[in-house]
């Protein structure tokens, strides 16, 4: 039962007033699939159904969200420990960015079913399910939408000049209210974390 | 006449809870939700909370119709409504930090349940608490994707501002790497 203590406390931590027993965090990732993943890999990609739910335990990855336009832009870099792809696996709708891994990553992938019935379990593992989501869907709906306030009020008279950044900013407000992105990680990236392309422009 | 606001509560409560856990409530974890957290009436044009005040709790509508407004250089803007079965005010819960984004006033007659973090807390194996979050869950996602819908309009109208995008904007490598790379 030690195993995945340390993680469940970070994830814990990371998710403010889950008021869940880390013990049942631990129970949830021994639910899913743990898998470690090399850099440069997809984690999930844009469009697909979304079938899992991924616990971020080591690592950090990348995000890269396609515009109304259909150029994908970078958004920024995700380090563990959060989650990863929680608002498609709950209406269960196709994702709405890629995920790809900017080092060798740890993550706990919870499948459809399992997770499905766990959100509905009245027992402490379902109550443990339901407040971490909460919480971090709580997080990026206040995060996006202060960053789309703050848009509003710069972009109310847009140039051409500023027009680029504003687009980018913009996807960057999405992936932060999509929950692909986090403002308040501060983590510093572990020491295997690949150098990205340097043409890439990364929040 | 008007409905008595502990049965609709009760039967609100009771139709969460039956289609979350697929199967019949007990009345005792009903009744002690109840009990915790008993309806509030807000009678039409009373304020609910007001925009700026620190977030406590989260508004479940029983009946009756809410509308939220938001101070402008301009005067009120009214921005959302909710009626039955909806929720407001729910990032009172994880952010009890947060301001009120907004206004909130009955617009007619209404009865609500406070949810509060305490009541989650005290609430923790009854079912009822459990499906009120799962309600909350689909809530907030439904919430942010019609926030990223308006997102989306508002990028098509930049758009139209600004004309097409600037030439030689090209997908990077590592969008090519997600086009190519293998899967996880």
């Amino acid at each position: 039962m030690s195993h995945f203590r340390a993680e469940a406390d970070l994830l814990l931590a990371a998710h403010p007033y889950v008021d869940a027993d880390p013990s049942d965090i631990v129970e949830l990732l021994q639910a899913a699939t743990l898998r470690e993943i090399p850099p440069a890999t997809v984690l999930c990609r844009q469009g697909e159904v979304a079938d899992e739910l991924y616990f971020l335990l080591r690592g950090t990855v990348a995000v890269v969200k396609r515009d109304p336009e259909g150029l994908d832009r970078p958004i920024g870099e995700v380090h563990a420990p959060t989650l990863i792809g929680q608002m498609a696996i709950i209406d269960r709708a196709r994702r709405t960015a890629s995920v790809l891994t900017a080092s060798t990553v740890l993550v706990a992938a919870m499948a459809w079913p399992t997770f499905h019935a766990l959100v509905r379990e009245p027992g402490s593992r379902g109550l443990a399910l339901r407040r971490l989501l909460l919480s971090s869907l709580t997080r990026q709906l206040v995060a996006g939408t202060a960053r789309l306030r703050a848009l509003l009020a710069a972009g109310a008279h847009p140039d051409p000049q500023s027009g680029l950044e504003l687009r980018d900013e913009m996807m960057r407000a999405s992936g932060l209210l999509e929950g692909w992105t986090d403002d308040l990680q501060r983590a510093e990236p572990g020491a295997d974390t690949q150098p990205l392309p340097r043409d890439l422009r990364l929040a | 006449m008007r409905s008595d606001p502990v049965e609709s509560a009760r039967f609100y409560l009771h139709g969460l809870a039956s289609l979350f856990g697929r199967r019949l409530v007990a009345e005792a974890d009903l009744v002690w939700v109840l009990r915790r957290s008993p309806p509030v009436d807000y009678a039409a044009g009373q304020v609910v909370f007001r925009q700026g005040e620190l977030a406590e709790s989260a508004i479940l509508v029983v009946h009756g119709e809410l509308v939220a407004s938001v101070s402008t250089p301009d005067g009120e803007r009214v921005v959302g409504a909710a009626g039955a079965w909806d929720v407001v005010g729910e990032t009172g819960l994880y952010a009890p930090d947060q301001p009120r984004s907004a206004t909130v006033r009955a617009t007619r007659d209404s009865t609500a349940l406070l949810i509060t973090h305490q009541l989650l807390a005290e609430g923790r194996s009854n079912p009822v608490i459990g499906a009120i979050e799962y309600h909350l869950l689909h809530t907030i996602t439904r919430r942010i994707r019609n926030t990223n819908q308006a997102l989306e309009t508002a990028w098509s109208e930049l758009e139209s501002r600004l004309g097409a995008r600037p030439p030689g904007e090209e997908p990077t490598s590592l969008v090519r790497a997600l086009t190519e790379g293998t899967s996880a």
